[in-house]
């Protein structure tokens, strides 16, 4: 195997950093909509909340991204 | 055969490209761009040094920032006191790191190009937050800025002692050999709190950098795809991200700093 063939390998593998964010974001919208199901008086401020926290998560998977870009 | 309907350009790498050298430093077309940022805010520190009671729209837009932030802190720190005390710092970190994110996406500002000695054409400006030395600087000043007012409410020694704990060994020995044993587990704990402290600078730079980075490799992306309609929604889903990015890089700063406080409210 070159050493080409390794870094698209290598590539590949990075993408499964999305897998994790996915589980994590999903979760946590969900959870997120649950509050305020429960409580629709507190919309606004969970919403941002959940934004702030979904852009937290996302650091991840941009960790991989830049694992991604740094493979040459 | 919808080759017309895309753009095609070469993405951008990873480091900033260099323009010219100044002395012993070099100056990349992020320099310029901070250069700019900076340019811009003591315009307008001077523009905003005239308040009327009787706002103008200008005034009411730097009041209403003014108030979103403070509430920002208020929520995170508990108080509108220490909100006060955080906001100087953190406000401006915000501020700036919003004009990086956003400026950018004016259509044609990036467009103007810099030819160099050699012939080879870069663009002039990268948007600052674009460039990782940009943000690895910003972090590396905020949780720095944080040791310091650590410091100052604690006292130096104070400061230390909750890095390298001997003071547990030395009182659990006193009592037993078991508490002892807990406490050399203290020390270590105290260690790795080292350790968090610079994987905070990490996290927090590549946070901010991956994201506009990879924005801005995005971008290029789909105008290669389709370059008619389907950017619009990018550039706005762009705007969202850049604020979002600044919102969470200032609430963990000032997270970080009411973590201190917290604990000297504790009696540690």
């Amino acid at each position: 195997m070159d050493a080409a063939a390794a870094i698209y390998i290598a590539k590949g593998l990075c993408i499964l950093a999305m897998v994790g964010t996915a589980i994590g974001q999903g979760y946590l919208i969900g959870k997120g909509l649950e509050a305020m199901g429960r409580n629709p008086d507190t919309e606004a401020s969970i919403f941002t909340k959940m934004i702030v926290f979904v852009a937290m998560t996302e650091t991840t998977a941009i960790f991989a991204f830049v694992a991604f870009f740094l493979l040459k | 055969m919808l080759e017309f309907l895309s753009a095609h350009e070469d993405l951008p790498s990873i480091n900033a490209e260099e323009l010219f050298h100044v002395g012993p430093f070099t100056v990349a077309n992020s320099t310029v761009f901070t250069v700019f940022a900076i340019v811009s805010f003591i315009v307008l520190a001077v523009l905003a040094r005239k308040f009327k009671l009787i706002p103008t729209k200008f005034q009411h837009v730097l009041e209403m920032m003014y108030e979103y932030l403070l509430d920002l802190f208020t929520n995170i720190v508990g108080t509108k006191d220490k909100a006060k005390k955080v906001l100087p710092y953190a406000g401006s970190v915000f501020l700036y790191i919003l004009f990086s994110n956003l400026v950018p996406m004016i259509p044609g500002i990036m467009s103007f190009t810099y030819t160099d000695h050699e012939g080879v054409v870069v663009p002039l400006l990268r948007g600052g937050t674009a460039d990782f030395n940009t943000t690895f600087g910003l972090a590396l000043a905020a949780v720095v800025t944080v040791q310091i007012l650590a410091i100052s409410e604690r006292g130096l020694f104070g400061h230390l002692g909750h890095f390298i704990q001997v003071k547990p060994i030395i009182t659990g020995f006193r009592k037993s050999i078991g508490e002892g044993l807990i406490g050399i587990v203290h020390f270590f704990v105290g260690l790795i709190e080292i350790v968090g402290e610079l994987a905070k600078v990490i996290s927090l730079s590549l946070r901010l950098f991956g994201n506009m980075f990879a924005h801005e490799v995005l971008t290029i992306i789909i105008m290669g795809a389709i370059a008619v309609g389907i950017p619009v929604i990018w550039m706005g889903m762009g705007v969202l991200v850049g604020v979002v990015q600044a919102i969470v890089f200032t609430s963990l700063i000032t997270v970080y700093y009411s973590l201190i406080l917290n604990k000297e409210g504790e009696g540690h």
